[in-house]
């Protein structure tokens, strides 16, 4: 399919059901019902574990659906939306296991407010600089609730991925808050204390997560993120203006971004970088292993962007 | 003038319509040029972006809109 298409496709996929997951409700006395087409998709996309919008070929575009599941029924889903064998295809692919608790605390995890009911990622562990308390470092957007409690305390897995009471590892700190009125360069936020054995490590990786750099134009990077796991991807800019849509309808304006094409491990082949829930993951230096932006939007398919990590350290007060 | 100030002029111009969602400075082969970042395609908008903006190439890129993640 072609390329306006495959992001309509991509955009229902998202919406509708893989990240709206509904339990269909069955009126009593229908149980022998067939399963409308709809909800037999919805079906299907509990075992999706992710979905890659990706290029076929110079002018052909398609959908790509993680699963553990070898054998993912996709003949509804192509009839479904009118598609063409072929647009629409299925990877396996091993669980992403970031929505997890996990100890000692692993970059990349999920991590959310104990009282809201959203997850986004768990970026890096960073030092105060005034007085050396160890923080989690993830978006002001991801740790940051308004519900008014005293003491907003931070939960690793998100409630929403099972995090109680007992996953409680710090509070919400400070902010480099967005403001809806003014032009902004950061969306961040620490929490801490930690209260629970972490790790410096990147996962799947014998590497500490120990070093700033500078992005640059036609660097190749990765990130580790809550929903989509390890992706791949080069930058496009690293001066780039943009507007972001918030939840509330606001449209926040961000101006020296790091803007992020994604791709596969080849760093050719377009791929989704991130989607709802990444927010917050560290971007690193494929080469290096170096930090050199902090994840905070995207459009859900080929376009991620980022702060830029120095400055924001600094503005933060926070070191490695 | 430079590129950053051309891209900073530019997206003065077009911020203000609802399609245009933001605005980079990219490089391919050692040549620069700003790429404008659109919601959907649009004609109206596509007629308001010059080719040529103070001496820059200005292409057009369609994102659809940038959310939160």
């Amino acid at each position: 399919m072609n390329y306006d298409k495959s992001i309509k496709v991509h955009t229902i996929i998202c919406d509708q059901f893989f990240f709206n997951r509904k339990n269909v409700e069955v009126p009593a006395g229908n149980f022998d019902d067939e399963l409308e087409p709809g909800e037999l998709v919805y079906e299907i996309f509990n075992e999706v574990i992710a979905t890659n919008l990706i290029q076929l070929s110079e002018t052909t575009y398609g959908i790509e659906l993680l699963s553990k599941n070898p054998d993912l029924y996709l003949t509804p889903i192509i009839e479904y939306f009118n598609l063409q064998i072929g647009d629409i295809i299925s990877k396996p692919s091993a669980p992403i296991v970031q929505q997890v608790r996990k100890r000692p605390l692993e970059i990349g995890s999920s991590i959310a407010p104990l009282n809201e009911n959203w997850w986004g990622t768990l970026g890096c562990f960073v030092k105060d600089v005034n007085n050396g308390e160890d923080y989690v470092l993830s978006n002001h957007h991801v740790l940051f609730s308004d519900l008014g409690y005293k003491d907003n305390f931070i939960a690793q897995p998100a409630p929403c991925h099972g995090g109680g009471n007992d996953d409680a590892i710090g509070l919400y700190v400070r902010s480099l808050a967005p403001d809806t009125s003014g032009i902004n360069e950061f969306d961040a936020a620490v929490a801490g204390p930690i209260s629970a054995e972490f790790s410096r490590l990147i996962p799947e990786l014998n590497v500490y997560a120990n070093e700033l750099t500078n992005a640059s134009i036609g660097m190749k990077v990765y990130k580790i993120g809550a929903t989509t796991g390890k992706t791949f991807g080069v930058i496009k800019s690293i001066i780039s203006s943009i507007k972001v849509d918030n939840a509330n309808g606001d449209v926040l304006d961000y101006q020296n971004q790091i803007a992020i094409n994604g791709t596969t491990n080849d760093f050719l082949t377009p791929a989704n970088f991130s989607l709802g829930g990444d927010s917050g993951s560290i971007i690193f230096d494929y080469d290096s292993n170096k930090i050199v932006g902090l994840l905070h939007c995207g459009n859900g398919y080929l376009n991620s962007f980022a702060n830029k990590i120095e400055p924001l350290f600094n503005k933060l007060e926070i070191s490695l | 003038v430079d590129i950053e100030s051309a891209s900073k002029e530019l997206y003065s111009k077009l911020r203000k319509y609802d399609e245009v969602v933001g605005i980079a400075i990219c490089h391919t082969n050692g040549i620069q040029y700003i790429v404008v970042y659109l919601a959907k395609i649009s004609n109206i908008i596509l007629k308001k972006i010059p080719n040529i903006y103070k001496g820059n190439i200005v292409k057009t890129e369609i994102t659809g809109r940038i959310m939160f993640q």
